[in-house]
């Protein structure tokens, strides 16, 4: 999973979906993931399918690599829907559809929506140590994969992780072993960066949002009639 | 869609549960212990492995050092960010969340028992992921077998033709599931023991460099 790309794609990106206002794309990014889910026929699916990938493509040429994040879940979903194939052919085909759709609304969510927004929604539903947890794991990750890609490179510097399997997946253990005794010290130290602050069992939002423009509310009316579309064909 | 619900209200409710065991503690401390770990089990999940692309997720040796309630909410931390970097199923995050906190507190309990038994604490990790592995996925092939039951979910709100044609198919699904079972439990084997062998690895040499990390009771954890 390479979260360094999307937040690059996230944060540098200049198409209309990225100039939208994150809680008209969050709205309008459930209402097309509840037709998703509402679609319960190959047709409704694909139809469903067809309008969240014409949401998508106001992304631009982030389109492709939102469609291959997409096509992730529909490796899981396919296996999930194999067990049916036999016996509900329609229903293993909805299956697959349906998480194609789903993994492309995230994909196109996350890749023109900067982190930071997507958790200030998403600290407004749950408990202040989720949300917090939830920000500092996503930053704690660069850190940490920074330390792991320049311990990875000393081992290939030092001949590689070993001839067999067994020897490369012990190295590796050996690897995320230090990964893990550095995180120990990163989190002491931050820790005492938030006792020095003043952590106050919360860390706040200050983000503060424009008014919606014209592009915001046809995001939300198209979301919303793609949905409407769905719940009357079922 | 009931299954979701369910899914989504079991995880709020053991989420509430682990907060509460948490409300005695310096938040400034745990908050920090459940992100790192989090970003940690991210961080794993990257890490190229030469066998069938297999992801570790390291939730069993996240239960080790941390224990079920911090673990359980770093489960659920890791599975919002997985779905919303479009890898894990945003409608699932629940009952992910649920399968991967059933793997943390399996890993904890094992990694407890184990630890006191055996002498290496390659061996009583290895096999605490095993156990803590082949059970989480039995309840994952529960869920499977769950959905396919419920109407809802299972796509069953057809017309009478559409419904009677799925009773003559009952059998077939049966075997399907069979099928599924045996794809999931082969592949699940390599993987569990790649995970194994990564988990074991990483509790020998904590033990050696850090041995009070993996002390689930000394308060002083990663």
């Amino acid at each position: 999973m390479d979260v360094q790309f999307i937040d690059e794609l996230a944060a540098n990106g200049r198409t209309p979906l990225h100039d939208a206002l994150p809680w008209a794309k969050i709205a309008a990014s459930a209402a097309l993931l509840a037709a998703s889910i509402a679609a319960r026929t190959p047709l409704a699916a694909a139809a469903a399918a067809a309008a969240v990938v014409m949401f998508a493509s106001a992304s631009g040429n982030q389109l492709r690599h939102a469609v291959a994040m997409a096509l992730y879940p529909v490796l899981f979903a396919g296996l999930f829907a194999s067990g049916w194939i036999r016996s509900s052919p329609l229903f293993a085909l909805t299956v697959v559809i349906r998480a194609f759709s789903a993994g492309l609304v995230a994909a196109t969510l996350i890749t023109t929506t900067p982190f930071v927004d997507v958790f200030a929604a998403v600290s407004r539903v749950t408990p202040a140590i989720v949300s917090d947890a939830l920000f500092m794991a996503y930053r704690s990750f660069f850190i940490l994969v920074d330390q792991l890609q320049d311990l990875l490179r000393t081992v290939r510097l030092r001949g590689g992780a070993g001839r067999s399997l067994v020897e490369q997946l012990r190295t590796y253990g050996q690897v995320l072993g230090v990964v893990i005794l550095h995180s120990a010290d990163m989190t002491e130290r931050m820790y005492r960066v938030m006792i020095v602050r003043g952590y106050s069992q919360r860390i706040e939002s200050a983000r503060e949002w424009p008014p919606p423009r014209p592009l915001d509310y046809l995001l939300i009316a198209y979301a919303a009639t793609v949905l409407g579309l769905v719940l009357a064909l079922r | 869609m009931p299954w979701i619900l369910a899914g989504i209200g079991l995880t709020v409710l053991l989420v509430y549960v682990a907060l509460r065991a948490l409300s005695g503690r310096d938040r400034a401390r745990v908050v920090p212990r459940i992100a790192t770990l989090s970003a940690l089990m991210l961080l794993a999940m990257g890490l190229p492995i030469p066998v069938l692309g297999y992801h570790l997720n390291l939730t069993v040796l996240t239960g080790m050092i941390a224990g079920p309630a911090e673990g359980f909410i770093a489960a659920l931390v890791v599975n919002l960010i997985l779905a919303l970097t479009a890898h894990g199923g945003i409608t699932v995050v629940g009952l992910n969340t649920l399968v991967g906190g059933l793997e943390v507190c399996l890993g904890w309990l094992l990694w407890r028992s184990l630890r006191r038994a055996l002498k290496r604490p390659f061996a009583a990790a290895a096999i605490a992921t095993v156990v803590a592995l082949l059970i989480s996925t039995t309840a994952m092939l529960g869920i499977v077998v769950g959905t396919r039951i419920d109407p809802d979910l299972a796509l069953h709100h057809h017309d009478h033709e559409e419904l009677a044609d799925h009773g003559h198919a009952a059998g077939s699904d049966f075997g399907s599931l069979k099928a599924f079972a045996a794809i999931v439990y082969s592949a699940g084997a390599v993987g569990w023991a790649v995970e194994a062998l990564v988990v074991g690895s990483v509790a020998e040499f904590i033990t050696r460099s850090r041995p009070d990390m993996l002390d689930s009771g000394s308060g002083r954890r990663a």
